[in-house]
């Protein structure tokens, strides 16, 4: 009984100051005065604890990414680049797919996830570690919109990741964006988690044929100072 | 009174069409005079037909019903086609009243394209609009697992001829004006590099070229009646609408410094289509996080907005033939209707279910895809009665059909 009488004077108060901040707005046309009820909010203390409504944000504002300086490019006197489209590769490369991880979209959106942020910096120390790769980066969406509207999205994804790693460092002339729209899907089956899957951006690399290897466990680097 | 009797048809018959020759209305109306009034211009036709068998009677069916008639038996009908198809095909229409409207013979071509000219000579005397039985369509369709290739085939999606070979996704072939080029976007692959690639093909000739291969997307190949091309290009920055002068060549131009930029957004835009006079260009594209169609005018400028109120989401625009209203994919979810809305913007009326919709030259039929279980098929419905006739299944997937302009 206690507390529930509690809860009602909790909600009374929440009521006083509802209306005080609905009638406040409407204070300065000069029909109406409420009296303050600024002296009743002091006497209840809050239940909950002080941080519960707005829990800080893990990010500083503005850049979800941790300070600090960015991993620099390692010198390198002929920096690789994509083929002119005209002519293609003169020489031999090989296509490796599913070395990274893929990254994942929010329907209909093509903003990097927070998370997926650590995915992208692992293909971006890669990149930079290994001076004489080049990167495809492409965009995939799940079924729902249509073909053409999917093909726009699924470039903007590719673009979007292509972004963050330029953000990280990279030079544009290293990577190339192909959309796929909702054509390769991943899993074909109606179901949430199928399209959640097919909402992707996948890494492929893209190997000087001579360079290529066992492809080792890409590694961040180590941001300095940290 | 057999006028009261077979009601609205029949006074139409008798009375629009003896006092207005077919050709009075053409500078109004560029498809021919419609002897249509008030809401029959909305319903159905009732055509008896008899007298065919086997191809040519399920053709004549198609046909008329795909151009707003409906197949009733001969005491319910307001015409009677009445004929044969021993050796060619014949027919005799008359309405209602047993007025003769004509008696013609076919030769040449097979009994299927026969049949067609007759549904196309029907609906001339019925409604004096052209037919459409005629023409012919592009699509694409699913041929394996990672391989589409550009189809052309009649209307009802008989005699599919396919235009590629290249085993790689394809995407929105589109006739050029004239019909004697068409574009498609291909993923082929060009000195072991897969791009998005915009392809111009010669129908006569079979001859292709690389159109656009720019970094990043290229697609559209939307062509306006003054050759110049619209097309959606990422050029490694963002998506956005193009357009390429006529006679432009890609080769000479690499940087794409004679290519005219019609929007400068964040935003993925889709689905370029040009009005019919080549003034106007329409495309999807989003603002304050909705999707809308806007326009720019040929000469670039701002973005207008089309309202499309009563339909959320529209992308893939199309711009009727006489120019008056835009048909365009609505979607909700995982579920697409096709809406048609004044070429200015205004009440978005539904049509059927389906997506991306692509307008015949008689202003009234729309084909378009709809999504079945595991595959698309092609369906068109005549827009003023919403009556939708599928088409009949192909071996794969079909997708994306245009209309021959």
């Amino acid at each position: 009984m206690r507390g529930e009488a509690f809860y009602k004077c909790i909600a009374g108060v929440a009521a006083l100051l509802l209306l005080g901040a609905g009638c406040k707005s409407k204070g300065d046309t000069g029909l109406t005065k409420i009296p303050p009820t600024t002296v009743v909010t002091k006497t209840v203390p809050s239940p909950f604890p002080p941080n519960r409504i707005n829990p800080p944000n893990p990010f500083p504002p503005g850049n979800p990414f941790p300070p600090g300086p960015r991993p620099t490019p390692l010198p390198n006197p002929n920096p690789p680049a994509w083929p002119p489209l005209t002519e293609g590769f003169t020489v031999p490369y090989d296509f490796e797919r599913d070395v990274f991880q893929r990254v994942h979209f929010d329907y209909d959106s093509s903003a990097l996830r927070t998370g997926d942020v650590q995915l992208v910096e692992v293909v971006a120390a890669h990149m930079l570690q290994n001076p004489t790769h080049l990167l495809l980066v492409e965009g995939h969406c799940d079924e729902r919109g249509t073909e053409e509207y999917n093909l726009s999205l699924g470039e903007r994804r590719a673009l979007a990741v292509v972004d963050e790693l330029i953000r990280f460092g990279l030079s544009g002339d290293r990577m190339h964006t192909e959309s796929y729209g909702e054509k390769v899907p991943l899993d074909e089956s109606d179901k949430a988690e199928a399209r959640a899957k097919n909402r992707r951006g996948e890494f492929v690399l893209v190997i000087p044929a001579q360079d290529s290897q066992p492809a080792t466990t890409p590694q961040i680097i180590p941001v300095p100072g940290q | 009174m057999r006028e009261i009797r077979f009601g609205l048809y029949v006074s139409l018959a008798l009375l629009a069409i003896p006092f207005h020759p077919l050709h009075a209305g053409a500078g109004a109306n560029p498809g021919g005079a419609l002897p249509v009034v008030g809401d029959a211009h909305n319903k159905l036709i009732p055509v008896a037909v008899k007298g065919y068998d086997g191809e040519v009677a399920r053709v004549l069916k198609f046909d008329l019903e795909v151009m707003g008639c409906k197949i009733v038996p001969e005491g319910d009908s307001a015409y009677l086609l009445a004929g044969g198809n021993l050796n060619s095909v014949n027919g005799i229409l008359k309405d209602a009243a047993g007025n003769f409207r004509f008696n013609k013979r076919y030769n040449g071509g097979n009994l299927r394209q026969q049949a067609h000219a007759l549904s196309n000579d029907v609906i001339k005397a019925i409604t004096g609009r052209n037919g459409i039985a005629q023409t012919r369509i592009l699509y694409k369709m699913k041929t394996g697992p990672r391989a589409y290739e550009v189809f052309v085939s009649d209307y009802d999606g008989h005699r599919p001829v396919a235009l590629t070979s290249d085993n790689t996704l394809t995407e929105s072939p589109l006739w050029a004006p004239g019909n004697g080029e068409v574009f498609y976007t291909s993923w082929m692959k060009i000195g072991g590099v897969e791009n998005t690639t915009v392809i111009r093909h010669k129908m006569k000739t079979g001859k292709r070229k690389v159109f656009s291969r720019f970094k990043g997307l290229n697609t559209g190949g939307a062509v306006s009646p003054q050759g110049e091309v619209a097309m959606v290009l990422s050029r490694g920055i963002n998506p956005d609408v193009w357009v390429a002068p006529m006679g432009w060549e890609f080769l000479k131009d690499i940087k794409g410094k004679q290519l005219k930029r019609m929007c400068r957004t964040n935003e993925a835009e889709s689905g370029p289509a040009w009005s019919p006079d080549g003034k106007w260009l329409c495309f999807a594209t989003r603002a304050n996080g909705r999707r809308m169609l806007v326009k720019v005018a040929a000469v670039g400028g701002n973005m207008i907005k089309i309202p499309t109120p009563g339909a959320i989401n529209p992308t893939d625009p199309a711009w009727s033939p006489d120019g008056k209203s835009i048909a365009f994919t609505s979607q909700t979810g995982k579920y697409f209707n096709i809406f048609v809305a004044p070429a200015h913007g205004g009440k978005a009326d539904l049509i059927t279910s389906g997506e991306g919709p692509s307008w015949a030259r008689n202003n009234r039929n729309l084909i378009f895809t709809r999504r079945g279980v595991n595959k698309r098929m092609l369906a068109i419905v005549d827009v003023p009665t919403k009556q939708v006739k599928m088409l009949p299944a192909f071996a794969g997937s079909a997708s994306q059909p245009d209309w021959q302009k």
